[in-house]
């Protein structure tokens, strides 16, 4: 199949399945398009989602934009994104036609439960490899703990902490004194 | 003006100011509300539920059910279209940037401290989320053990070996049938 096509159905498969927000679809991302194809690196995905957190939009619109980009140019993002568009602008419609009295029915209400604990699960899964990839002394695990930390318990913006952790990066690597600040 | 017109430049605006994902958006879905009287804010707490409750991203499902709720099938794809439009020119810029700027020292050094970041925003997220799906203040605390067993059974089966391989929609499924077994939205 087309490359670009491919992208257009991999990440409309990935919205379809996708639970929750942008973070519950960083597992599914990690396995598919990481895992699976080898379009992007596990790193880029750390490096887009950090990126997200500090540009506008969607998170999953962001990332699906920037694997389209890295494995087909932009012509490459837009089959991306519209592949990922795709499927919630179809399912919304028919939930908006049909569906809304069964979501009150006690099975999905069951259903939906169930999901929201796999969800978590989902996160966590995704969170332990990233930090593996992302965490690797300990100034890096001092910055992981302040923005978990600042993020959970005070109302700072994510753009506000991402952002200084980039400065805080710039300056650990002069302290350091070296370059090679990335694990490879 | 044109309502379609209107809803296309009401969610340009929000994906160009809404930063930090789906439930960004929420805030400036409000404010629409209350300007443009589309749908009332008790709509919009429902319209919420329902788009977290449905498979696909939360900021998508939302924009899609309003321009639904506002004109129909035109509505979802120019909310849909117009909320994605800043991000995608976004990234296709930085993408070409962060290609020419791979393996130089100082880029490295600012996703260096970025990346670890990230990852803590990210399981702060997470802590919010279980808090919320196995923990509730009301009354005392209690805590959702069927929902933690749930979580704790998929939770492994994700690491071990073999099974972590199976396609993320079966975990899913599994997990649906399990809230059913349990019976899990009793409260």
């Amino acid at each position: 199949m087309h490359r670009n096509l491919q992208l257009y159905f991999t990440l409309a498969k990935i919205s379809a399945v996708s639970f929750g927000g942008g973070y519950a679809v960083l597992p599914i991302l990690q396995r598919e398009v990481v895992e699976k194809k080898g379009w992007v690196t596990t790193e880029d995905l750390t490096d887009i989602s950090a990126i997200a957190q500090c540009t506008p939009g969607v998170i999953i619109v962001n990332a699906a934009t920037y694997v389209g980009a890295q494995c087909g140019g932009s012509v490459g993002a837009l089959f991306a994104t519209l592949g990922v568009l795709t499927p919630p602008m179809i399912i919304m419609s028919l939930v908006g036609a049909f569906l809304w009295p069964y979501l009150q029915n006690p099975w999905v209400q069951h259903a939906l439960a169930g999901l929201q604990a796999c969800v978590c699960a989902l996160i966590l899964h995704a969170v332990v490899k990233l930090f593996r990839s992302s965490v690797v002394d300990l100034p890096s695990f001092f910055l992981f703990s302040a923005s978990l930390l600042l993020s959970f318990f005070t109302s700072v913006s994510p753009v506000i902490l991402v952002l200084s952790a980039g400065f805080a990066g710039l300056g650990i690597s002069r302290i350091k004194g070296r370059g090679e600040v990335r694990p490879s | 003006m044109n309502t379609l017109l209107l809803l296309g430049i009401e969610f340009l605006a929000i994906g160009t100011f809404s930063v930090g994902g789906g439930l960004a958006t929420v805030p400036f879905l409000l404010s629409m509300s209350q300007r443009r009287g589309w749908f009332s804010p008790e709509e919009l707490t429902s319209m919420v539920a329902l788009s977290q409750s449905v498979p696909g991203p939360i900021g998508i499902n939302l924009a899609s059910y309003t321009g639904y709720t506002v004109s129909g099938l035109p509505g979802v794809i120019v909310a849909a279209l117009a909320l994605s439009l800043p991000a995608f020119i976004t990234i296709v810029f930085l993408s070409k940037m962060i290609r020419k700027l791979r393996g130089n020292r100082n880029f490295e050094a600012v996703f260096y401290g970025l990346r670890a970041a990230s990852v803590g925003l990210i399981a702060a997220v997470l802590l919010s989320f279980c808090l919320s799906t196995f923990v509730t203040l009301e009354g005392g605390l209690l805590i959702y053990w069927k929902s933690l067993l749930v979580f704790a059974v998929i939770g492994l089966c994700l690491f071990l070996p073999r099974i972590k391989k199976l396609p993320i929609p079966i975990f899913l499924l599994t997990a649906a049938l399990l809230g059913i077994l349990l019976r899990l939205g009793e409260t």
